[in-house]
């Protein structure tokens, strides 16, 4: 079918167009408890389709586009009245003119496997641990997929790939003063025995915490310890900084050769995209628009080096592009986590949601498991929130340890002065 | 102006109804959701432009079988006559690879009763003032170009803006034994999001436009420009809460998002069949304050959330929640349903053909009760007027809150003091949070723009509101 789009795109005067087809093949388990609620198989493909339009105004080059989806049974005449469309539409979008993806012709094929043993073996892991006796697996979505995914472009360009990816949703529950639960998601390439036992353990173990824990206390002037997913959220936040797209449109303010950090005291950040990170569910060969992805470190001891982006908004502020990156990694700090944990200090490894506002720096969430160490004691502490702006921050410390978490391999742990906490 | 029906489904109606002839051999109930979805999204920036096919796009079916245990489905994009065949091969054989999975992992399936349809035919086609294609791309992509100068030309502080529209056309076939169901409907929204900066702060402004409307939400759009203008390059002067319980007035919006996430998704059935929800435990039992009703519903009102029947087959309804104070019941979809005994709400909804059905809120939201804005303003000794919002996320299991709000206006002795606070987080226990409710006001507002997912995925249209409502919440 891809070849039909593209000879119905060739009778149009368009300037160029990008097709790409995605094959998705899915095995899905639902459980509840150690129950299976329901089972889901998936076997769909699409098109993704872009016609780009040239024109100039004002002797001055402009790109307009439009991308429309096709399915597959669309009749003749559909797929002529959706390019007829697209067509007309394109030639309002006045976009300054950048190139696509330049000619390749290469394929990224991963090793085959039966989906359906892929899915098993994920779903005997999880349920491997079960043993902790005031904490259990509430319900758990296993989702094990193969994507085959092809790019064709009017430039000659024709890559693909085959890609497996996991996903399995965890809610896990424990009862001690009440009876509490925690979310988890964790993304791999094919199921990791091994991960998937560890990161359900810890779960197991983390939940327990909560379920003994006591209301936040309202605390002041102590640094805040981002441990886990909250401290990737964080450290997302510079990673958008440095981002060629953001930098076009004024969101990001960094000029290069400048700091990406405030003021604040303590490390400094150094991070790099990367296509490849072992076992991540994002990593790709090539992005959206079928350019091959490459490395880039972008921050370098806090200083902003270089930018990264899609072909077009690279185009737009002048530098090569990398593709638009899925994983970063981050480089280690100066404290181990057990010297963070030393002075007074709360900690958090679970929000409800971590919200980072990657426009304005405002962070914040609700706090579903943190811990407070008054100098003497570590409680288990649930409810109220930690907010504050990443933009004015008065200390800034990574931990040694790094740890990979989807797509992220940076510090385990962040710790922050500068933030305000409420309790009770 | 009615809406028009989907050829890609007329066509395969027939094909569909045989598919389900021959599987009903093997299996005791077999459905089929089909779906045409399509529309258009046309954007404006200060640095670019954009018209693309809808991401809510999505052609497809669900295939769902009941083996007399439990159930199983199978999503897919294409089918012919010469298909069909493989279809029923690769079911009959999935269903048996599943089954056989769980034996291998000492794993049960959860023995779910089968559905007891009633018969139902349907043929639905909702009506917009203006549908989506009598404007032209040209004009639609002028109207909005002229929204954004207008923001620029309203302060040199504006460094961004984004206009957008987005029209949807939602195309339903449902087919079991003994229903055949149809539905088309055009949901559209709309967009005003305004970045300022002065120095180094930068802050941000949206209004969002949303309803079962056509083009004419355009219309909507025009006279809010300035306001939103104004509300950015407020917030340049915010300052930061202390953290604390106040006194506090939510916005219709604020309302809605504590309806919603406080405790809308605290009623989603599944969540009572996971032992995932406090609410459980108080059917029956008061949650809020007496002033507080609480409804969902595709039927009760008219949003993006507004349907016929849902993605199950079910018929839509107006669900009181909360009547008075007392939590009544929650929304379900059919699985959670027959497994806990009641009676489907509709409320089954899908992201796509391509995800499975879950409890969903559609349209939820507060009643409006008796009182005035001002009067509730008056009534105030210190507190905080809480306007707009960027984010929200459920806890159904404890009952916590955390809403993520632009701002609050600052209330000292009754009066707006003109100090503004941003952002905002609410956290708290929900009834604590309800039960505080002291005034409900006269106004009703729904908004639907955005999306909700369950946890962090399964995102659906929904719609959220009410009046100004007058509680205590912590606030940090």
């Amino acid at each position: 079918m891809i070849e039909q789009i593209a000879r119905q795109l060739e009778r149009v005067a368009i300037s160029g167009w990008k097709i790409k087809e995605e094959n998705v093949e899915s095995e899905e388990y639902f459980f509840v408890k150690n129950k299976v609620d329901l089972g889901r198989s998936k076997k769909v493909r699409k098109y993704e389709v872009t016609l780009y339009k040239d024109f100039e105004d004002k002797n001055e080059k402009y790109r307009g586009s439009s991308v429309f989806y096709i399915s597959p049974g669309m009749e003749n005449a559909e797929i002529i009245q959706a390019i007829e469309e697209s067509f007309f539409a394109a030639g309002f979008v006045k976009n300054p003119w950048y190139p696509l993806a330049p000619a390749v012709s290469k394929r990224f094929y991963s090793e085959e496997y039966e989906l359906s043993e892929l899915a098993s073996e994920a779903v005997g892991a999880v349920f491997s641990q079960m043993k902790s006796i005031n904490s259990w697996l509430n319900s758990i979505e296993v989702f094990v997929t193969r994507n085959r995914d092809r790019i064709l472009n009017s430039e000659g360009l024709d890559v693909s790939l085959s890609k497996y990816r996991t996903y399995i949703e965890s809610i896990v529950s424990s009862s001690g003063r009440e009876e509490v639960e925690l979310y988890d998601q964790l993304l791999l390439s094919v199921p990791d025995h091994d991960r998937i036992s560890m990161r359900i353990s810890r779960l197991l173990e983390m939940v327990g915490e909560r379920a003994n824990a006591t209301a936040t206390p309202a605390v002041k002037g102590v640094p805040v310890i981002l441990t886990g997913e909250p401290a990737k959220e964080a450290l997302k936040y510079y990673l958008m900084q440095s981002n060629a797209h953001l930098k076009y449109d004024k969101i990001s303010e960094v000029e290069l050769d400048n700091s990406v950090q405030s003021e604040e005291e303590g490390d400094r950040i150094t991070l790099e995209v990367v296509p490849e990170l072992e076992g991540s569910y994002y990593s790709l060969p090539f992005d959206n628009d079928g350019l091959l992805m490459k490395k880039r470190k972008v921050i370098e001891n806090g200083i902003l080096i270089s930018y990264w982006g899609d072909i077009r908004y690279s185009y737009y502020i002048g530098i090569e592009p990398t593709g638009a990156a899925m994983n970063f990694s981050v480089g280690e700090g100066s404290l181990t986590v057990e010297e963070m944990r030393k002075e007074p200090h709360f900690e958090v490894t679970h929000f409800s949601a971590v919200d980072v506002d990657e426009t304005t720096g405002d962070f914040g969430g609700e706090i579903r498991l943190g811990w407070y160490f008054d100098g003497s004691k570590r409680i288990p502490v649930t409810g109220g929130s930690v907010t504050g702006n990443l933009k004015s921050l008065d200390s800034f410390c990574l931990s040694r340890e790094r740890e990979l978490n989807g797509d992220y391999y940076g510090p385990v742990s962040l710790m922050m002065e500068g933030m305000k906490i409420s309790g009770e | 102006m009615k809406v028009t029906n989907s050829k890609y489904l007329d066509d395969r109606h027939d094909l569909l109804r045989n598919l389900i002839s021959i599987l009903e051999s093997d299996f005791p109930y077999v459905s089929i959701l089909g779906t045409d979805v399509k529309g258009k999204l046309f954007q404006v920036t200060t640095t670019g432009i954009s018209v693309n096919d809808s991401r809510w796009s999505e052609r497809g079916f669900v295939l769902r079988v009941h083996d007399g245990t439990g159930y199983f489905e199978f999503s897919f994009n294409e089918i012919d006559s010469e298909s069909l065949n493989g279809i029923v091969e690769f079911v009959r054989k999935k269903v048996a690879v599943f089954r056989k999975a769980m034996i291998q992992n000492n794993l049960e399936v959860a023995k779910t009763p089968i559905p007891d349809e009633k018969e139902w035919k349907l043929s639905f086609k909702d009506e917009v003032k203006m549908l989506p294609g009598v404007l032209s791309a040209e004009e639609i992509l002028g109207r909005l170009s002229n929204l954004k100068d207008e923001a620029h030309s309203l302060s040199e502080e504006v460094i961004n803006v984004m206009t957008l529209m987005e029209n949807v056309q939602v195309s339903k076939l449902f087919i079991s034994s003994k229903k055949d169901l149809f539905q088309s409907y055009i949901w559209s929204q709309g967009y005003l999001y305004v970045v300022a900066r002065r120095g180094k702060k930068t802050k941000y402004s949206m209004k969002g436009f949303s309803g079962l409307k056509g083009a004419e939400i355009l219309d909507e759009m025009d006279e809010y420009v300035d306001k939103v203008v104004e509300n950015a390059r407020m917030l340049l002067f915010a300052e930061r809460i202390d953290p604390g319980t106040y006194d506090v007035i939510c916005s219709p919006d604020v309302a809605g998002l504590i309806a919603h996430e406080a405790f809308g998704h605290g009623v989603e059935m599944d969540m009572f069949v996971k032992e995932r929800a406090k609410a459980i435990e108080y059917l029956g039992k008061q949650v809020a304050s007496e002033l507080v009703n609480m409804h969902d519903g595709a039927a009760g009102v008219r949003e993006v959330s507004s349907y016929v029947f849902d993605d199950e087959g079910c018929e839509a309804k107006d669900t009181v929640i909360i009547d008075r104070g007392i939590l009544v019941t929650g929304i379900s979809d059919v699985i959670s349903a027959s497994i806990l005994g009641t009676k489907p709400t509709g409320n089954g909804k899908r992201q796509s053909f391509e995800r499975k059905a879950y409890a969903r809120m559609t349209n939820t939201y507060f009643s409006p009760g008796k009182d005035d804005l001002q009067e509730m303003i008056s009534s105030i000794d210190y507190g905080f007027l809480l306007e707009d919002y960027y984010s929200g996320m459920e806890d159904p299991k404890n009952w916590g809150i955390q809403c993520v709000i632009a701002y609050g206006r600052e209330i000292v002795k009754g009066k707006l003091s003109g100090r503004i606070v941003s952002p905002v987080m609410m956290t708290g226990y929900v009834p604590t949070l309800l039960k505080s409710i002291s005034m409900v006001s006269k106004d009703f507002r729904l908004s639907g723009t955005g999306a909700c997912g369950k946890g962090h995925k399964e995102l659906v249209k929904v719609s959220a509101g009410g009046p100004y409502i007058k509680a205590k919440a912590r606030l940090g």
